[in-house]
């Protein structure tokens, strides 16, 4: 009951608090000045004056194109007053610039946006030739961005992040490494004692580093989160590794085969914009075309969540289902699995035949991640049958068609390690002693290897067991490039001096080969080296080299050899324990476990379970049913004869008789955030991911182990909760009843046929009718009116939103504990529910912010009136104004007010911290505890809109255009300029890989707001309450294949949860 | 005159002399209390345990001072849940005081003088127990004083639209009226106990008090006057207060707050709580301090039918407001209703209507309302019952609004629970002491309706 002090994952908290049994070692050292500590932590208190002015000094000259090297530390010097402004610097103005962030060897076109020498935020690069592009009609400009990525400029301020280079666990500088490495080169040389394990990279950079420098050592790549299976498919298909990149935008059929399309495939971005254009009525298909989605999965995914049809199958039948699929497109046989012979299933086939069929060149079909090569391969067969080559469908060479899979890789290189033939082994990022398949004992191989050196941004699992640990440059500190999935090449940029001196993998490569080069040097010679004519200037600026693309390969599919289905693909569908199937996902919080520092991802709801903090184990309701299994508790999942306790999620929609393990949890030295051995946050399920059920194992058993393990879930899940058990359901039964009034949905040949269907009914009282009865005065705009529009139909709930929100506006993490009270500081949250049986459901979900309403009733009940209305219809809050009654809150109907019920920036006060204070958006005020917050339409970048174009417009740079008054005849009284349409952009907005959420003025008629606002599927959140919200709704249109619809009982909103 | 006739044993002499004695002996009773060197064991006791609660009140409010509401349970769905039912508890407590002393006297209910000074303590120690909650509810309190227009050179002007400034105006009228109206009905008494006090001391301090009350007709004609204007001004306080305080829930939109009946059903139901707590109070008081002779039965009798009537006015709102939930046909308001019921607090809704709406049934007999046992027993669950029915309002209604995703339950913590005891230690220490050094009866009014007091207008 007292113990809310003590929060399981704090943010930055201190030791001291999160653990009461610190050393008194610990203590000590804190105590200590910064010189005692080693040389490297010298910087520990970044923002004392003196360094911060070095700091902006050196960012400053290096976030232009000329600079200082970014690899070397700021020197000890003298200052000097900035008494002649640098030409593109104006203080408090924001600097963009482009750059890319590597993720799992595929480069993410990224825009940071710089404040005074620090970054502050990174978007999507929206000139990036792959990933940038408008996705609604009248957008001249967007670049979606991941939530990754949006939360990436966090650990840029990790205090946590490595600040020495560590020789056998202590601190010591580069110097002495270099010095290391000098006295013992002649060892290095020694041929196959010298190994280097590298995480995956595209970089051209370290590809010619590699092949220049390191010819003769040999090189492993390993990536836990792989898509080798994908190369391995396309190899026995065509006989060479190929990239298959779909066009989405030109489908009007597309299958996912357990593959997660707009979060975890590495084109997601590309394919979420794509997905969204066919989507949409009146999108790239022209008319009220829309493309249908198929998903057959085991996990739920976003990809299933916007499926029309999703089909919850266990992974290991996928490859039968891909067999009978092809069969019954090309009259073949199909194969005797009895699942085949299930009515549900079989309808699904052949209706998707069928479909297939009549959109033969208009459909694709993609394989996921986890899918043996088999599934792929005739994945390709199907594709190429349908036409979809060249039509839907491109395939380019591999960048690198020789190289072992990453399984392959590892495996060959740990057994190289064990038998003690490697004496020197560099690892280039990664972390495979936390990572890699368990039953090569990683660490054990690691114990036998002379000399290990391991460049990383953290001091992980990996640099614990390692000789030498590097820290390695954030992105943002560094010059570095790498391509884009469909070959871009795409660089980034230092922004600022490393912060805690860390180096790029192609310096430290340089290093190895004796020939030390700065980043900036060796990445200006790959440059030269590709004979590019683009100015280096110019690639720099833009981000991308233009035209550095992999061109469309011709490929031919040969003939597949035969594949033979194991008896538990062939035998029944009902499965006892001990045959279960176990499959690992991505975490959405740190993807492979590398984001585990990372509090903003950690506290993101999973879009599917919307638990924060921790991983687990997702359990069908029926294996639940079946096993006794329930939430909040732990279980034994035994894969072979390794087992693990993990908590337990009982996910509706996951494919009965297979178990869902989210990797990523359990680090041990992860830091304060993510488990630092003291504490833990989630459970590592990577001590059950051997080399053999890498992706999908099988015969696996669940057990209850009797103990408790509460998830810090953001909505409750009712199951459990329903006390008064006759009645439990009342909870289920008031969602189901309301839901359709708040998720607004239509069918699309309903949509299609019935022009006059409006997802707003009409009332018996217009809006104008209205006027006048409410009992206050209600306000009249003159000028701007801000509106938004969120398109549920386009959202996939890839939670980038979010994150951008919690960056954009200083949004605090709040803690596991606190989440659990429902205390969340999150602006836009995606609200999540189910549909239709537990067992096949459909998910329905909506982004909420602030609406803005017009009537607000927030404002009408404010004692001291600290949240009132603008001219403009915003719903303002003036938080040095609010004593916190919290009144508002009640009185919201919306629930989105926020309560600082504490003091979420505390930490900042501690030292190490206070680095952390640099990533604020300068713009916005940090909130102190007893204060209401919310969702401001980011009401910074509106001023800063506002004011930009005004400068324009009387400097003479753009002709002034008056915004019409409300009537629409003659100008507004306030003669307001009307500002461009798409020039403010809100951060949610600029991060939405689909452009669902649109801002702008409904002022401005043209806008596309004011014609979103009137489309006929758009709606207001509880209308009847006569808040006339300035956000609405574009209900979703689904687009199921009627046949199907058909064959399969009709569900609707019943039962939801 | 001679001293014979002064002297002489006739019917009127000892008639008045009897009478005086009477007099006298009311005095005595009353002043007893506050003269006896030291007061009853059972008092100590009492006080012990009333100012361990008041600190462990004080320590809960150090705590959350020091770090913030979220040392409550309270959450972004449930942004107001115990501190706000308390304070609507006390306030309801608070209007027995108010209805005794005011609106019995206009309507001459004589019965009334045996215990409005202790009722009329007991509404303001109740207010001032009210009183804290919205203060240290906020997220900021030392700016709670924003809440109250003043002039100042930025501009900065309550919000009159807010419910809550409603309430900081009327809980401050109330606050204001009630201490006038007890303090000046307590002034004769005070000069009394400054004559018959011993010490330096205490005549001091009840000479000041007494502000030099001689007894004069002059001072007793203006002393009724103003008795009776300041009743006047208290009677629309008894049912104006309540009504603001529940317009914080009637004016907003939420399902279950957003409710028309809500000022006379808040007020009866302040009423019920408040004769139920002065029961509480009076009932062991009359044993305590010998004063059963002035505190008839008769009197603790009518005040168990005035807990019948306004129990079952509850008890009508509570069907009421079912009533129009389900003709009303709005989904949010049907559901908030259904899941008031059979909801996750299901225990908390069944615990407000078997304990406001059954128990007080038990009146009907009049065994029930003459034994003092039964009697608080009664009580005490009146009051338990009034508790649970502003959390079933507050809590129920805000734990599942509009959207389900905010759903979410609430379950009160440490904090919570000892600012609540805190503020029983608050009302229970102030009212010892009250009992202990003030007249806990109008001693001047009881003389007045003394059979006695009325003996010699045969003449």
């Amino acid at each position: 009951m007292s113990n809310q002090q003590t929060p399981q994952h704090g943010y930055w908290r201190s030791l001291v608090e999160l653990d009461a049994a610190t050393s008194p070692e610990d203590v000590v050292y804190d105590e200590l000045p910064p010189e005692a500590k080693g040389q490297g932590a010298a910087e520990q208190d970044l923002v004392s004056r003196r360094n911060f002015f070095q700091l902006m000094g050196a960012s400053m000259s290096l976030a232009g194109v000329a600079g200082v090297a970014g690899c070397k530390r700021y020197e000890k010097d003298h200052i000097a007053p900035l008494a002649r402004r640098p030409e593109d610097q104006v203080p408090g103005e924001t600097q963009q610039y482009a750059t890319m962030m590597e993720l799992g060897g595929v480069a993410q076109a990224l825009l940071a946006t710089s404040f005074e020498g620090r970054p502050i935020k990174v978007d999507g690069n929206p000139e990036h030739p792959f990933a940038g592009g408008p996705v609604v009609q009248g957008t001249k400009r967007h670049g979606g961005s991941s939530a990754f990525a949006q939360a990436s400029v966090l650990h840029l301020y990790d205090p946590d992040r490595s600040q020495n280079v560590l020789q056998g666990g202590k601190a010591t500088t580069l110097e002495a490494f270099r010095t290391w490495l000098d006295s013992t080169r002649a060892q290095l040389a020694e041929p196959g004692a010298v190994a280097v394990l590298s995480e995956a990279s595209s970089s051209p950079t370290v590809a010619r580093l590699r092949a220049e420098l390191l010819r003769d050592v040999p090189w492993y790549e390993w990536e836990p989160l792989s898509w080798d299976n994908e190369r391995a498919g396309t190899k026995l298909a065509f006989g060479r590794p190929m990239r298959p990149v779909a066009k989405l935008d030109r489908c009007h059929t597309i299958v996912a085969l357990d593959c997660d399309l707009f979060v975890e495939h590495p084109a997601s971005l590309r394919y979420s914009r794509d997905f969204a254009k066919s989507r949409r009525p009146s999108g790239s298909l022209g008319g009220f075309e829309m493309n249908r989605l198929w998903a057959v999965e085991s996990t739920f995914t976003s990809t299933g969540a916007v499926a029309d049809h999703r089909l919850p199958l266990r992974s290991e039948l996928v490859l039968p289902l891909v067999m009978a699929l092809d069969a019954t497109l090309s009259n073949g046989a199909v194969p005797a699995s009895e699942f085949l012979r299930e009515p549900k299933v079989a309808d699904f086939v052949r209706v998707l035949a069928e479909e297939l069929k009549e959109h033969a060149g208009q459909s694709v079909l993609v394989a996921g991640r986890r899918q043996p090569a088999e599934v792929h391969a005739l994945v390709a067969k199907i594709n190429e049958a349908l036409g979809a080559v060249g039509q839907t469908l491109d395939y380019v060479e591999d960048p690198e068609p020789n190289r072992p899979s990453h399984l392959a890789a590892i495996t060959e290189l740990t057994g190289k390690m064990a038998a003690g033939a490697i004496k020197t082994l560099f690892i280039l990022g990664g972390n495979p002693v936390y990572d890699a398949p368990w039953d090569l004992d990683f660490e054990a191989a690691l114990a036998k290897v002379g000399t290990t050196v391991h460049l990383s941004e953290y001091a992980n699992e990996t640099s614990a067991k390692a000789t030498w640990h590097i820290p390695r440059a954030h992105y943002l500190e560094s010059w570095a490039d790498a391509r884009t999935w469909d070959g871009t090449v795409t660089v980034a940029q230092p922004l600022l001096a490393p912060l805690y001196g860390g180096i790029s993998t192609a310096e430290l490569l340089t290093l190895l080969a004796g020939k030390p080069e700065t980043g900036r040097e060796v990445t200006t010679a790959t440059y030269r080296s590709l004979g590019i004519s683009t100015a280096w200037e110019q690639v720099v600026h833009d981000g991308f080299v233009p035209g550095a693309v992999a061109v469309a390969a011709q490929v031919k599919v040969g003939a597949l050899p035969a594949v033979s289905l194991t008896p538990s693909q062939q035998s029944g569908t009902r499965r006892k324990n001990g045959e279960l199937e176990v499959v690992f996902a991505p975490s959405a919080s740190t993807f492979d476990g590398r984001f585990a520092n990372n509090a903003w991802l950690q506290e993101t709801p999973d879009f599917l379970t919307k638990v924060t903090w921790d991983n687990y184990a997702l359990v069908s309701p029926a294996t639940a049913t079946d096993l006794g299994l329930a939430n909040d508790s732990l279980i034994q999942v035994k894969v072979g004869d390794r087992s693990i306790d993990v908590a337990c999620y009982v996910m509706p929609g996951q494919a009965r008789y297979s178990i869902g393990l989210v990797l990523g949890g359990g680090r041990t030295h992860a830091g304060r955030v993510g488990g630092d051995g003291k504490k833990q946050v989630g459970f590592n399920t990577y001590k059950v991911r051997g080399v053999n059920g890498f992706d999908i194992a099988t015969a696996c058993s669940v057990a209850k182990t009797g103990k408790d393990f509460t998830l810090a879930n953001v909505q409750e899940h009712w199951d459990i909760r329903g006390r008064f058990s006759k009645f439990k359901n009342i909870a289920q039964e008031g969602t189901a009843e309301r839901l359709p009034q708040i998720v607004r949905e239509a069918n699309h040949d309903d949509f299609v046929k019935d022009p006059s269907w409006k997802a707003e009914p009409e009332m018996p009282y217009t809006k104008e009718q209205q006027r006048g009865l409410s009992l206050f005065a209600e306000q009249e705009y003159a000028g701007h009116r801000w509106a938004m529009s969120i398109d549920l139909g386009n959202c996939t709930g890839c939670n980038s939103c979010m994150v951008a929100c919690q960056a954009e506006n200083n949004v605090p993490v709040v803690g596991k504990d606190q989440v659990m009270r429902n205390r969340e500081m999150h602006w836009i949250r995606i609200d999540r529910y189910f549909s239709g049986s537990p067992d096949e459901p459909q998910i329905v979900h909506q982004p909420l912010g602030c609406q803005q309403c017009e009537n607000a009733p927030c404002e009408q009940v404010c004692p001291v009136g600290a949240t009132t209305h603008t001219d403009e219809g915003l719903n303002d809050m003036a938080y040095n104004r609010c004593v916190g009654t919290r009144y508002c809150l009640n009185n919201c109907p919306y629930r989105v007010r926020r309560f600082n019920f504490l003091d979420y920036h505390k930490d900042f006060s501690e030292a190490r911290n206070r680095v952390r204070k640099l990533l604020f958006n300068p713009d916005v005020t940090v909130r102190s505890r007893g204060v209401m917050e919310k969702c401001t339409f980011c009401v910074q970048r509106i001023q800063n809109g506002k004011i930009q174009h005004k400068a324009l417009v009387r400097s003479g740079q753009l002709a002034a255009e008056t915004l019409p008054a409300a009537d629409g005849k003659g100008p507004n009284a306030l003669v307001e300029y009307k500002i461009p349409d798409g020039q403010i952009v809100t951060a949610c907005q600029a991060a939405c890989p689909t452009e669902a959420i649109v801002f702008g003025d409904l002022a401005d008629p043209d806008s596309r707001v004011a014609q979103l606002h009137k489309d006929r599927r758009s709606y207001d959140l509880l209308e009847e309450l006569y808040t006339k919200p300035r956000n609405r709704y574009l209900a979703r249109v689904r687009n199921p294949n009627p046949k199907l619809v058909a064959a399969a009982p009709a569900s609707s909103h019943e039962g939801g949860h | 005159m001679s001293t014979d006739v002064l002297s002489s044993d006739s019917h009127e002499e000892r008639k008045i002399g009897a009478t005086r004695e009477v007099f006298r002996q009311v005095t005595r009773d009353v002043a007893w209390v506050a003269e006896s060197p030291k007061p009853p064991k059972a008092w100590y006791a009492a006080l012990a345990v009333s100012v361990s609660a008041l600190l462990l009140g004080v320590y809960c409010v150090t705590v959350l001072f020091q770090r913030g509401i979220g040392v409550w349970g309270n959450s972004n769905t449930v942004g107001w849940a115990w501190d706000i039912t308390n304070f609507v508890f006390w306030i309801g407590i608070g209007h027995a005081g108010t209805l005794i002393s005011a609106v019995l006297f206009l309507t001459r209910q004589s019965w009334r003088t045996s215990i409005n000074r202790a009722a009329e303590a007991m509404t303001i120690f109740a207010v001032s127990a009210a009183g804290i909650f919205p203060i240290i509810h906020t997220g900021r309190p030392w700016f709670a004083w924003w809440m109250i227009p003043h002039p100042n050179d930025m501009g900065m002007w309550p919000q009159f639209r807010s419910p809550l400034m409603w309430d900081v105006f009327a809980i401050s009228t109330y606050a204001i009226t009630s201490i006038l109206f007890w303090f000046m009905g307590m002034v004769p008494d005070l000069a009394t106990f400054r004559d018959r006090s011993t010490s330096k001391i205490k005549q001091a301090i009840y000479g000041i008090l007494a502000l030099g009350w001689r007894g004069s007709a002059r001072q007793w004609h203006r002393y009724e006057r103003a008795y009776l204007i300041l009743a006047a001004l208290s009677t629309p306080l008894v049912f104006s207060v309540h009504s603001v305080v529940s317009f914080d829930f009637a004016t907003s939109q939420l399902p279950g707050w957003h409710t028309t009946i809500f000022p006379p059903y808040f007020v009866a139901g302040a009423i019920f709580s408040g004769f139920a707590m002065v029961l509480t109070l009076m009932v062991p008081a009359r044993y305590l301090f010998n004063l059963k002779h002035i505190i008839k039965d008769s009197h603790i009798e009518a005040m168990c039918k005035i807990i019948i009537a306004t129990g079952l006015m509850v008890g009508l709102a509570y069907g009421i407001e079912f009533f129009i939930a389900g003709y009303s046909g709005n989904l949010y308001e049907q559901f908030t209703f259904i899941n008031r019921m059979f909801g996750p607090y299901w225990w908390a809704y069944f615990a407000m209507v078997s304990c406001n709406v059954l128990i007080p049934q038990f009146f009907w007999f009049k065994k029930c309302r003459t034994n003092p046992y039964i009697i608080i027993i009664l009580c005490i669950f009146v009051n338990i019952g009034m508790w649970f029915e502003r959390f079933v309002i507050i809590g129920t209604s805000l734990v599942r609004s509009f959207l389900p995703s905010s759903w979410a339950m609430y379950s009160p913590t440490f904090y919570d629970i000892g600012t609540f005891i805190g503020s029983f230690g608050l009302f229970l220490t102030m009212f010892l002491l009250f009992f202990r050094y003030l007249p806990v009866i109008a001693i001047a009014e009881v003389k007045g309706v003394q059979p006695e007091a009325h003996a010699g207008k045969a003449h």
